[in-house]
């Protein structure tokens, strides 16, 4: 906006009227966005100070606390006095800094209202009516009219620099504040970390030995025990009932008990499983939620953990126990279910676990060999460490890419065979035990000059 | 209005997708057959063969062919891989058995393992496709030697469509043939195994 000619005054054209209009319409948009503004930034000095009060309401407190704990815990009294105390100093900070920033606010409300009273002066009033009094009507409105002006010049200069002033003002104020703030939380930090580091230590304390009853998160996956309470479902076909029963996993027998002592019959409070002849299956879209089910030769029991996790460690427990009872020489003893033998054998054969890659156990142990091998810890051709595949006629042990490459030469050179996904004929491990990368390589490798190290093939060259 | 143009727009856009599985033995050049196919609907460059490890999980291309969508999963072949298979088999429309042609210690291992496919109850009705592969090398088998060591389930595969083809993934000879074969037969069995219709 353009300032106003004072000299302009005299001639009143339309033309200058209009700019003075213009310059009214901006002062008063002005003072409205002044207005909202001290509104504003009262109500938040006002909710400022109510949470500075809170603050320092909650600084006491812990405070009282603290005091309160003394004597009891070392470390918790030490962290909250800490913690109080830096909330103290920060709020005391803050108060400061709010009585900085009413004091502008005010300040500028009082510049405005000055320069509103000013303005207010209008020159209409003293247009000249009678003829007799023109001349000094006229007079008076041009000093009046000059006047106006200036103010109007004034303020529109002004309100460039003084207002801008006053939010720069604001914003240091708020600056400091927060470097001030943040450096009284930045001496806490020392403390702080030193009090996480307690508070970590006595947590373990307190948490580690109740573990073996808050069950942990993990879920042991390879254990044959286990013990606690579960929900059998009954063994009635309709409206079947839900009992919470003692089961206990104790070799290849699954076994479960009331809690109380034993009121009716023996044959329903306590019975016992045999594993061997089991499959233990999770039930999903059950009638109730972490079902699964054990089936026996007999019958099919139907049974509800607590929740997920257990779920799944009873299963594998289950599952677990029954390997382990396949796998064990006994003697198939069938207790609990009379003379099913030759069913049990059938599901024995039926539901025994599958082993994946058909490899034995024994050949799993050789394979493991090989990869120990002097040489076998790296790759015969780039060196990298690890390998998990084989050339089956070198007897050599390679990387996964210079696998590929063996493999791109066609089975009449190189018969590439992984050591854990592929299966392994007893004989065929026999002779990788009998080689290996050390003993290969020297055949493989002799013509090629010694000490060389460009012999090492590098799989990223192409 | 808007759900109209839209719903036209998707109904002219709209494409029909396949999806066909690649299983075999290892090191039948399932993932080298893969390449070649890519390479040549495509027109990229493949990767080059000795640059090609062995597949650990499995390797996807796609390829458009008369307006239909084609996508090819090359499974791993290992064998504790090759217990994965089954679980593509149930949307796939079409699969690829790979032979080595140049390994016949191995025949055996391969037809045991298509038996295996074929005996699958998601596979029923499904067309395979053998691929006597690596047709390039001198010692390898004839097409009718693999043929016939694999006339011996053929008998399983009942009414199915099926078909020995020899290629060459190396080379690329029979690849083409061998794709034509598969967006026949897949289209024909549209009505057992309907497309998956994607807009795009």
């Amino acid at each position: 906006m353009n300032v106003l000619e004072i000299k302009a005054c005299k001639e009143d054209t339309p033309d200058f009227r209009k700019q003075v209009n213009e310059h009214e319409d901006a002062v008063i948009a002005l003072e409205a966005t002044v207005r909202s503004l001290l509104k504003l930034s009262k109500t938040s000095v006002e909710l400022a100070e109510d949470y500075s009060s809170k603050q320092l309401q909650m600084a006491e407190e812990m405070m009282a606390v603290a005091h309160s704990q003394r004597g009891h815990d070392f470390v918790v009294t030490q962290a909250i006095e800490a913690f109080s105390r830096a909330i103290q100093d920060l709020e005391r900070n803050r108060s400061m800094m709010e009585a900085r920033k009413s004091f502008l606010k005010t300040s500028d409300d009082a510049d405005l209202l000055l320069y509103r009273y000013m303005t207010k002066r209008t020159r209409d009033q003293s247009i000249p009516e009678a003829s007799k009094d023109v001349a000094d009507s006229r007079k008076k409105m041009h000093i009046e009219y000059v006047d106006y002006c200036i103010k109007l010049n004034e303020l529109h200069a002004k309100e460039k620099f003084e207002f801008t002033e006053h939010v720069v003002t604001y914003m240091y104020t708020l600056s400091s504040f927060y470097h001030r703030g943040y450096d009284v939380l930045n001496n806490a930090t020392p403390s702080m970390s030193v009090i996480t580091e307690n508070i970590q230590a006595v947590g373990n304390e307190i948490y580690y030995p109740l573990r073996p009853f808050g069950d942990g998160s993990e879920i042991r996956t390879h254990a044959t025990t286990k013990s606690g309470y579960l929900y059998k479902k009954g063994p009635q076909r309709v409206m079947a009932s839900w009992n919470r029963r003692y089961f206990v996993i104790e070799g290849e027998l699954l076994s479960y008990t009331t809690r109380g002592p034993i009121l009716r019959s023996d044959s329903d409070s306590s019975m016992i499983i045999n594993l061997r002849v089991c499959t233990v299956k999770t039930i999903e879209n059950g009638d109730r939620p972490h079902m699964f089910e054990v089936i026996s030769p007999m019958r099919v029991h139907y049974l509800q953990a607590e929740n997920s996790e257990e779920m799944k460690e009873w299963v594998c427990c289950l599952q677990n126990a029954i390997t382990a009872a396949h796998n064990s020489e006994e003697v198939p003893e069938v207790r609990g279910f009379g003379n099913n033998i030759e069913k049990s054998e059938l599901l024995f054969l039926n539901h025994g676990s599958p082993n994946l890659n058909g490899n034995t156990d024994q050949d799993k142990q050789l394979l493991l060999q090989v990869r120990k091998i002097p040489g076998n810890e790296v790759c015969a051709d780039c060196r990298s460490l690890s390998p998990m595949w084989a050339s089956v006629n070198h007897g050599n042990v390679l990387c996964i890419e210079c696998s590929g490459i063996h493999r791109s030469l066609g089975v009449h050179v190189s018969k590439v065979r992984s050591l854990n996904l592929d299966k392994w004929e007893t004989e065929t491990v026999g002779l990788m035990l009998k080689l290996g990368n050390e003993k290969t390589n020297k055949i493989f490798e002799a013509k090629i000059l010694s000490g060389a190290e460009e012999r090492w093939i590098s799989v990223n060259s192409d | 209005m808007y759900t109209f143009l839209s719903g036209l727009y998707k109904y002219l856009t709209r494409r029909e997708a396949y999806y066909i599985v690649i299983i075999g033995l290892d090191n039948a050049g399932k993932t080298t057959l893969l390449e070649r196919i890519k390479s040549i609907f495509l027109g990229v460059l493949g990767l080059p063969p000795e640059r090609i490890a062995p597949t650990v999980g499995l390797n996807i291309g796609r390829i458009d062919i008369g307006g239909a969508r084609i996508n090819f999963q090359d499974l791993g072949g290992q064998t504790d891989l090759q217990s994965i298979w089954e679980r593509y088999y149930r949307e796939c429309h079409a699969i690829v058995f790979v032979v080595d042609s140049s390994d016949p210690e191995r025949i055996e291992e391969c037809r045991d393992a298509l038996e295996k496919v074929i005996m699958d109850d998601t596979v029923e009705g499904i067309p395979v496709l053998m691929l006597a592969n690596k047709q390039d090398m001198p010692q390898a088998l004839e097409l009718e030697q693999i043929k016939e060591i694999f006339n011996q389930i053929a008998e399983r595969l009942g009414a199915r469509d099926s078909r020995v083809l020899p290629i060459s993934a190396l080379e690329g000879t029979g690849v083409k043939d061998a794709v034509d074969w598969l967006f026949l037969r897949v289209q024909r069995n549209k009505v057992n195994r309907p497309p998956i219709i994607i807009s795009q």
